[in-house]
């Protein structure tokens, strides 16, 4: 009989800790939703008492924030340029396992829903895996109720090592709950976790394990490189290509030079299977749960590292898939920033002042910014068309120098780097599409505001990202909805 | 797993940037004379902006002769240093020239031999000394701005040459932006340089997909900052091409007859010479984007500079430009690997004629580059006539060396714009007494086309009472549009 780990249900009766660490259950603990409506207070009477003297100290605040953001992100582009820290390995060190003698077991995690469209791409995919096949455990994690992905699945006769995982219908519906449940039973050395229709490189899961024993033992994570395998199909792929390349190729690269908490990306994450349970697996109640868990490994005492290896994804091309998937994303940064400050000053303890820095900015200031953006651009707009006088009062000398420095430099830089990243990631010929960036964070801002919604009437409400396995699909599709 | 990374300096490089300051802070020391009048005009116009006066937005973003990177650079100085009583203009100019010989002593410790260390020194020894510093190397002049950026921009040309690594070129395409915010001649230089760049890189990458995207990456900075001199003068200005209507007034006027003068032949032929220098070396040496580079700037700087004489306007950094390069041209020379015996010689040999050249040249000019200072009418002169008829009345000036001739903080008695609008001073004129200056119309401090202030001296306004005439075409208006209801001709009208 295998050990049966419970990585699912509430075991300790406690809303907010309902596994023993801080999850999603709730948007808000009661000293967040106290100091909230506290602050919305302040805000009000302050508003009565001197409306003009608020505004200018808020937009100084933001204006502030902006500079630091910029000049952060500037720092972690300037480092992972000088130093290129991704681990690398030759094909003569992938030849053989790391201690000479056998490659460790890993299991391979597959969760899916309504996926059957992809399956039969992301098996073969799979079994080109350069992996001893004897050492792999590949689990396709199935929702009950998911009768397209089971039949597809049934058809396509699958042998070991792949084998179906039938995730019972509970509450709440989210990939993190079916991860856990996937892998509650069974032993492995490594697990890694790819989404439906990713293609990871073949050799990538040799990769992880030379990077593995290549760190030191606090190294319990390994992230790969995520990038799109269909740039080309619209503006939005292109656009969305040069914001992974700018993520995945500069941002991370820097922190993890800084080694500083790296919020996971969805999939080609590979862990330390033991570790991985250790900290309780992912958070069942948070839709972004990679994000979640980064951030918990790290405060748990366990480093993540990026290693030079990448999985090809289906980059979304429709615009309301789109702007679902981003309202996922913010919604789950919101949703993991509230839950790591839970236990403010110990969190603060526990990261040390510089990594809480970089924690506020990089985790809150990501999904912050994307919120207040639309303000500063319709204010930009209005000031450059009608000139109003009274903007002018909220924007004394030094705001005003701040200010002009974000306006000009700051939103430069997030573009260009852009086009650097699309360089430095192979796809220099979309590098160009970083001036039209603009327009794209206007769709990321619209998402924003719509996860940021969507947080306080459906916090759990999953937003599944729809994949396609040809372009032609995709209006199939919509015709079918139709 | 990698160190981490060390947010601070290590001591080595603590120590080499604590000796680079000392070298600034010995330059600052010894820097030779004053400052130059385009350095004066730019602390003019910093001071303006600290003050808060509009001709200083006006002037920082309304003039290619001077440019937006020398006023922002002194106006973040120039306030703490006030409070060290220390000169930001020779601080600027100290900290820039620091920063070019530390850039060419780099380029020397990475490609040249050993032996070779003091090369630089000498080579600035003999341009200051013997050839009696004709690129202004002891003077605090903005265009020292203009050759830090140049030099960091081509040494990270040469170092993407030598690794090929991104970071090089995304360092060098910055410099390259910044170098669109020093003025005409800047920009022309690094428009052209962009091309040879892109030239070289294509050549040495060789297969189209490595080179995939690196004309954005190496163009992005430029395009922006081109593009951002037209938005500042959108947004200040309200036109968004006036920065160009002062050239483009001047050129319908242009002096052709300097291109005949002696002087000008002679460092045209200089400069010739130079380019064959580089010429030979890019064909036969392993610096080929070095050279090719510095093609760039011995074809266009001479031109730009005669160009600029003509059109009467001040040649923003051509001088120290002009001088950088030189030095850069020995540098990499002196590190070059020739492909023949032949090529090598020859190329030392044009490289001797050029030295000796330049010994016949520069000593016989006195400082070809550094911009004649007009004549103007002294400032208390002005007011001491004013004050005895009409003591509240203010002087309206229009142009930026105008404005910065007559510095005037509170703007009590002088008040400035770059842009005029004759409804504009028609309706300041009903609130207050005003007057008017007109320098002589001979394209030194206005074009001499300009429809307004040209017309103004020749034939003058309805508006206008010549008060007083100055030595040398100075021309004093008094508005006499009075105030609404005070005049006495009012039961007329």
């Amino acid at each position: 009989m295998q050990k049966k780990y419970k990585l699912s249900g509430n075991l300790t009766g406690d809303i907010l800790n309902p596994r023993g660490f801080p999850q999603a259950t709730l948007v808000l603990c009661p000293w967040q939703r106290r100091a909230l409506l506290g602050f919305i207070a302040l805000l009000l009477l302050w508003a009565l008492l001197n409306w003009r003297q608020e505004l200018l100290l808020i937009n100084l605040a933001l204006t502030v924030f902006y500079l630091l953001a910029m000049l952060h992100r500037l720092f972690l582009i300037g480092l992972s340029l000088r130093y290129s820290p991704e681990m690398k390995f030759s094909a003569e060190q992938l030849a053989r396992p790391p201690n000479g003698k056998e490659w460790p077991s890993y299991m391979v995690i597959l969760p899916m829903y309504k996926e059957g469209a992809v399956l039969p791409e992301l098996i073969d995919s799979l079994s080109k895996l350069d992996y001893p096949k004897d050492k792999l455990d590949i689990r396709l994690l199935i929702e009950e109720d998911d009768e397209e992905t089971r039949s597809v699945a049934d058809q396509l006769n699958l042998k070991a090592p792949f084998q179906q995982v039938i995730i019972p219908k509970s509450e709440p519906r989210t990939k993190p709950k079916a991860c856990n449940i996937g892998i509650e039973w069974g032993e492995a050395d490594y697990l890694v976790i790819y989404d439906a229709e990713d293609k990871p490189e073949a050799d990538q899961l040799k990769k992880a394990v030379w990077a593995f024993a290549e760190s030191p033992e606090e190294v319990a994570c390994v992230q790969c490189k995520l990038s799109y395998y269909n740039p080309d199909w619209n503006f939005l792929t292109r656009c969305f290509m040069a914001e992974y390349a700018n993520w995945f190729g500069l941002c991370l690269p820097g922190l993890d030079l800084l080694q500083a908490p790296i919020p996971l990306g969805g999939t080609s994450n590979h862990f330390k299977l033991p570790i991985l349970r250790q900290v309780g697996a992912w958070d069942e109640y948070n839709v972004t749960e990679d994000c979640d868990l980064g951030l918990r490994l790290f405060v748990a005492g366990w480093r993540t590292r990026i290693v030079d290896s990448t999985t090809w994804e289906q980059a979304c091309h429709v615009l309301p898939y789109w702007i679902a998937q981003r309202s996922r994303w913010v919604k789950g940064y919101i949703q993991t920033y509230l839950v790591q400050t839970r236990d403010f000053f110990g969190m603060h303890r526990k990261l040390g002042l510089w990594n809480s820095f970089q924690f506020h900015l990089f985790v809150g200031g990501n999904f912050f910014s994307q919120l207040i953006n639309p303000l500063y651009w319709i204010l930009t707009l209005g000031w450059l068309i009608f000139k109003p006088d009274f903007v002018s009062q909220f924007f004394p000398l030094p705001i005003f120098i701040m200010g002009s420095i974000c306006l000009f430099v700051g939103n430069f830089i997030f573009a260009y780097t852009a086009g650097i990243a699309c360089v430095r990631r192979g796809v220099g010929r979309l590098a160009y599409y970083a001036a039209l960036m603009p327009f794209y964070w206007i769709l990321m801002s619209f998402g924003a505001w719509k996860g940021f919604l969507q947080l306080i009437t459906k916090p759990h409400h999953w937003e599944k990202t729809k994949h396609f396995a040809n372009p032609e699909s995709v209006f199939e599709h919509l015709e079918a909805k139709e | 797993m990698p160190a981490k990374v060390k947010l601070f300096f290590s001591r080595r490089q603590m120590l080499e940037a604590a000796f680079w300051l000392l070298v600034a802070l010995l330059l600052y020391l010894f820097m030779l004379s004053a400052d130059s009048l385009a350095m004066r005009r730019h602390l003019a116009i910093a001071e303006a902006l600290l003050s808060g006066q509009l001709w200083g937005r006006q002037a920082l973003v309304g003039s290619l002769e001077y440019a937006p990177l020398p006023s922002l650079l002194l106006l973040v100085f120039a306030a703490p240093l006030q409070l060290l009583n220390l000169s930001a203009s020779k601080l600027l100019c100290a900290l820039a020239q620091a920063y070019c010989l530390n850039r060419m002593f780099k380029l020397q410790r990475l490609f040249g031999k050993s032996w070779q260390t003091p090369l630089p020194l000498l080579l600035i020894a003999l341009l200051l000394f013997c050839w009696k510093d004709p690129f202004l190397f002891g003077t605090a002049d903005p265009g020292w701005i203009s050759a830090a950026v140049y030099a960091g921009f081509f040494y990270h040309m040469c170092l993407w040459q030598h690794d090929q690594e991104l970071r090089h070129l995304v360092a060098g395409a910055l410099f390259l932006g910044l170098l669109c915010l020093c003025g005409a001649s800047a920009i022309l230089l690094a428009a052209l340089s962009y091309v040879i760049a892109l030239a070289e890189i294509r050549k040495k990458l060789g297969e189209p997909e490595k080179f995939a995207g690196l004309p954005t990456v190496l163009g992005m900075p430029l395009l922006y900052c081109f593009a951002l001199l037209f938005i500042w003068n959108w947004l200040i200005m309200n036109d968004p091409l006036f920065l160009l209507r002062d050239f483009w007034l001047r050129a319908g006027s242009m002096n052709l007859a300097l291109f005949k003068q002696g002087a000008m032949s002679q460092l045209l032929f200089f400069y010739l010479l130079g380019l064959l220098v580089l010429l030979i070396a890019a064909q036969f040496s392993d610096q080929s984007m070095g050279t090719r580079l510095l093609q760039a700037a011995f074809l266009l700087l001479p031109l730009c500079f005669m160009a600029c004489r003509a059109l009467q306007v001040h040649p923003a950094g051509v001088a120290t430009l002009s001088g950088m390069a030189l030095l850069l041209l020995f540098l990499v020379f002196s590190y070059s690997n020739f492909n023949t015996r032949i090529s090598e010689n020859l190329a030392w040999c044009a490289a001797l004629a050029l030295m000796f050249c330049g010994f016949c040249v520069f000593p016989n000019l006195t400082k070809p580059f550094q911009d004649p200072e007009p004549a103007s009418v002294p400032a208390e002169l002005l007011c001491q006539y004013i004050d005895r008829f009409w003591p509240d009345s203010r002087i309206m000036l229009y142009g930026l060396p105008l404005a910065s001739t007559y510095p005037d903080r509170p703007e009590k008695r002088f008040l400035a714009r770059l842009d005029f609008h004759e409804q504009m001073l028609h309706e300041q004129a009903k609130d207050e007494q005003m007057h008017l200056l007109i320098p002589p119309n001979n394209g030194e401090l206005y074009p001499k086309k300009h429809p307004v202030l040209a017309d103004i001296h020749r034939r003058g306004r309805d508006w206008l009472l010549l008060e007083k005439q100055y030595p040398g075409g100075w021309q004093l208006w008094r508005c006499v549009t009075a105030p609404s209801g005070e005049s006495k001709l009012d039961h007329l009208r």
